[in-house]
């Protein structure tokens, strides 16, 4: 098994932030992380000469790379080293094309001056950022078979993934003058021998890359220590002041490409019932607005829709037209040679709406397209008769759109003459109007006010359980102006608007001149409130509000890369914590890895973890030494990194009963009150 | 596309040319002569063209003698045979029109 980083920085370019290259981190990062090869990488710039300089003092197998900015995406080439000057003058290129931080180069372009890209190894950022688009991926598909992730859980879920490409992890990291920590994200490739083509050829794959040295993608490396943690859930168990927060805070600050949900000790703890009521608030209102936002979604299209509708102007245009034909009319009797011409008082051609039509071409497509049902639909609607259907509305959409095309040369040719013989007359040209349009804004107003006043009537339009509680979600109508002031969060005045509110095309209008953003307007039609409750239906107390927000913050850790959680129980009762913290966090475990500091038995031992960690002090002469050990829950011993081993049962009853003598009492003590 | 209808009965008839002049009926009795119409009086008719029956008498120069009449009578009978014409147009677009955004909040 070799272990690989790919992707190291060690030139200052104008992507990267403030950095002086040192040789002597580089050499300390490759002794320590144990590195049997790695690749220089920099932005778009290959520095040749610094390369023979890194190569010449770090004794393992280095290839020269380069990270290119490719049609919005980072992608890694790292070239075999045989022609280093070939490679040199094609860098070069790349530093020309792509000037500043904001520029990338096309895969055409890239191909132009790499023509050979199947000589190189081609790894881009996939599940990180700037990601490959999928149509940079499909164009380079030949000679991708790898893509850089940046977690441990991302790189398991790759693995399963069948259409996913083969993941690999490197550090990313620029060698710096002063670095005293590494991360530990780099790849294990199943290789006897180190070689370019060997690992290109692992990296075709999934077999062949790991996490771990030795377990596969159970386990991955977690510190710069030689810490290992398990992809699933660790508990780490230490008296005080061992090391416990201090190495939650180290795994938190790994990688600043990994996302990490770092739940602190105390976070949680109710500090003051209005401490706690506010913080739970502010819950409430984030959860209350992405709730409004995704139930009234389809009402803030129609809302946006109305900004384009504006009957006073419609208005409007009908005055000028009646004005213009009644004066047209009148001074029939001023008719001369330009305003007698017939095009002089010709009426525009409207142009027929297609969208019916097209979406009727794309309802039939469907019914020929679709083999899910394809007997069913046979039964009733034979495909020739479909077939030929679809051929007949295509028909008819070319010929509207034929005709379309004609009205609309037609009405510029009558624009044209009528513009001019309009210079010539004394006659008042008529006004052109679009009645069609009119009519259709004055629908779409109706229809509008009758959404708005379903959205006004009282109702629950959601109630689900979630953990143990019960989430209630109701609809109605603002009571007054000050209701919508102070669901506004704002100074601004709603009184005016608000006596319009029966109305809501009139309230729009005032909506629009109170200062709110645009995009809010939706917001002020009807309330919408969120509830939580607890398993009886009343308002949550305090402690059940404390519950509900850890059991959130656990939930919340899904969009992340590791959770960890610093001593849950100093906050909650046990019975809480074994029913559902407990269950979650188990849950959460499956897809991620956790890590979870713990004193107390109902987490530590209740909660069957994959790994345990064990964290010691130990004061030698004047010095304090800091040790963790580890080992599966049914290991007799737990081994140090530095070789030292702990016998477990002994680590966990100090850990989680305060010794083995006081648990034996207090089982004896529940003994005698059962009998 | 419907041809607008053009029958005789009186209760379906909005626009008609009678002795000479031409006239626009909104309320069903009143007949009132073309040149006082108004942006209000239009706008009822624009609603009434997207009804489901709506005739005119059809434009014939010959039948109005007076030339403001004809002028008046002439512009706004095509603009509302342009709307009968798209009728089925207007009621499929707008029967489509926020159709399951209605649904979901009712």
């Amino acid at each position: 098994m070799k272990k690989i980083d790919f992707h190291i920085h060690t030139v200052e370019t104008v992507s990267d932030h403030h950095f002086v290259f040192n040789m002597d981190t580089l050499q300390k990062y490759a002794h320590t992380m144990s590195l049997d090869c790695i690749a220089i990488t920099n932005h778009n710039m290959f520095d040749l000469e610094q390369f023979n300089e890194i190569v010449s003092n770090i004794p393992i197998t280095i290839f020269p790379g380069i990270e290119i900015d490719v049609e919005g995406c980072h992608l890694l080439l790292i070239d075999d080293g045989n022609e280093l000057t070939d490679f040199d003058t094609k860098c070069k290129k790349i530093t020309t094309a792509i000037p500043t931080k904001h520029d990338s180069i096309s895969v055409e372009e890239l191909k132009v001056i790499f023509p050979n890209l199947t000589k190189y190894i081609l790894i881009p950022h996939y599940q990180k950022n700037p990601e490959i688009k999928k149509e940079t991926l499909d164009k380079l598909r030949d000679n991708i078979t790898s893509g850089e992730v940046t977690s441990a859980k991302k790189f398991k879920y790759c693995i399963g993934d069948t259409d996913a490409l083969v993941p690999v992890c490197f550090s990313d990291m620029r060698m710096e003058e002063n670095k005293t920590s590494f991360t530990s994200r780099q790849t294990y490739i199943d290789l006897g021998e180190i070689s370019h083509a060997g690992i290109k050829s692992c990296l075709r794959d999934k077999n062949k890359v790991f996490l771990s040295k030795e377990d596969g993608h159970r386990f991955f490396d977690a510190l710069d220590n030689g810490l290992k943690l398990s992809t699933g859930l660790n508990v780490m168990l230490g008296e005080r002041s061992t090391g416990k927060s201090y190495t939650l805070d180290k795994i938190s600050n790994q990688s600043e490409f990994e996302k990490i949900k770092y739940i602190r000790q105390f976070e949680l703890l109710q500090k003051s019932s209005s401490d706690d009521e506010a913080s739970f608030k502010i819950l409430l209102n984030k959860k209350q607005s992405l709730f409004t936002e995704d139930y009234l979604r389809e009402f803030k299209s129609v809302v946006d829709d109305l900004s384009n509708v504006d009957l006073e102007n419609d208005e409007n245009l009908l005055e000028q037209y009646i004005s213009s034909l009644l004066k047209n009319a009148k001074d029939s009797a001023k008719v001369d040679s330009f305003s007698k011409a017939k095009l002089f008082g010709e009426t525009k051609f409207i142009e027929s709406e297609l969208n019916n039509l097209k979406s009727l071409i794309d309802a039939v497509q469907k019914l020929i397209d679709n083999t899910e049902y394809r007997s069913l639909i046979d039964d009733h609607l034979p495909l020739e008769s479909l077939k030929s259907l679809v051929v007949k509305l295509m028909t008819e959409y070319s010929n509207e759109m034929e005709v379309n095309l004609k009205k609309r040369y037609l009405n510029d040719v009558i624009e044209t003459i009528r513009n001019n013989l309009k210079i010539r007359t004394a006659s008042q040209p008529i006004e052109d109007i679009d009645l069609y349009a009119i009519a259709k804004n004055r629908k779409k107003v109706e229809k509008f006010k009758e959404i708005v006043i379903s959205i006004k009537k009282k109702r629950e339009i959601s109630s689900k359980d979630i953990q143990g509680y019960k989430i209630v979600s109701t609809r109605k109508s603002f009571s007054n102006a000050q209701e919508l002031k102070s669901f506004s969060g704002t100074k601004l005045k709603f009184s005016t608007a608000y006596t319009h509110y029966a109305d809501p095309y009139i309230y729009l209008t005032y909506l629009r001149e109170i200062g709110l953003d645009e995009s809010d307007y939706y917001k002020y039609f009807a309330r919408i409130d969120y509830r939580i409750l607890n398993i009886y239906g009343y308002e949550v107390s305090g402690g059940e509000r404390s519950e509900f927000r850890l059991l959130q913050e656990i939930s919340d850790a899904q969009q992340y890369d590791m959770l960890l959680i610093d001593e849950p129980e100093s906050s909650f009762d046990n019975i809480f914590l074994l029913n559902k913290v407990n269950k979650l966090i188990k849950e959460i475990s499956k897809n991620m890895p956790v890590v979870i500091v713990t004193h107390n038995s109902t987490v530590g031992a209740s909660i069957k973890p994959d790994y345990i960690l064990y964290t010691s002090k130990v004061i030698e002469e004047d010095s304090v030494k800091y040790q963790i050990f580890a080992g599966y829950p049914s290991d007799k011993y737990l081994k140090g990194v530095d070789g030292n081993t702990k016998i477990s049962h002994e680590a966990l009853l100090n850990c989680l009963e305060a010794g083995e003598s006081p648990y034996i009492e207090r089982r004896e003590g529940y003994e005698i009150l059962k009998n | 596309m419907r041809a607008p209808i053009l029958k005789e009965e009186k209760d379906m008839k909005y626009l008609k040319i009678d002795d000479n002049k031409g006239y626009y009926l909104l309320n069903g009795q009143d007949w009132k002569v073309i040149d006082e119409i108004d942006k209000n009086d239009l706008l009822k008719l624009l609603d009434l063209a997207l009804g489901e029956e709506f005739e005119m008498d059809e434009y014939n120069q010959d039948s109005i003698g007076n030339k403001a009449h004809q002028i008046i009578y002439n512009n706004i009978y095509e603009k509302l045979k342009e709307l009968n014409n798209n009728q089925d147009r207007f009621n499929d677009e707008s029967h489509s029109q926020y159709k399951d955004i209605i649904e979901k909040y009712s």
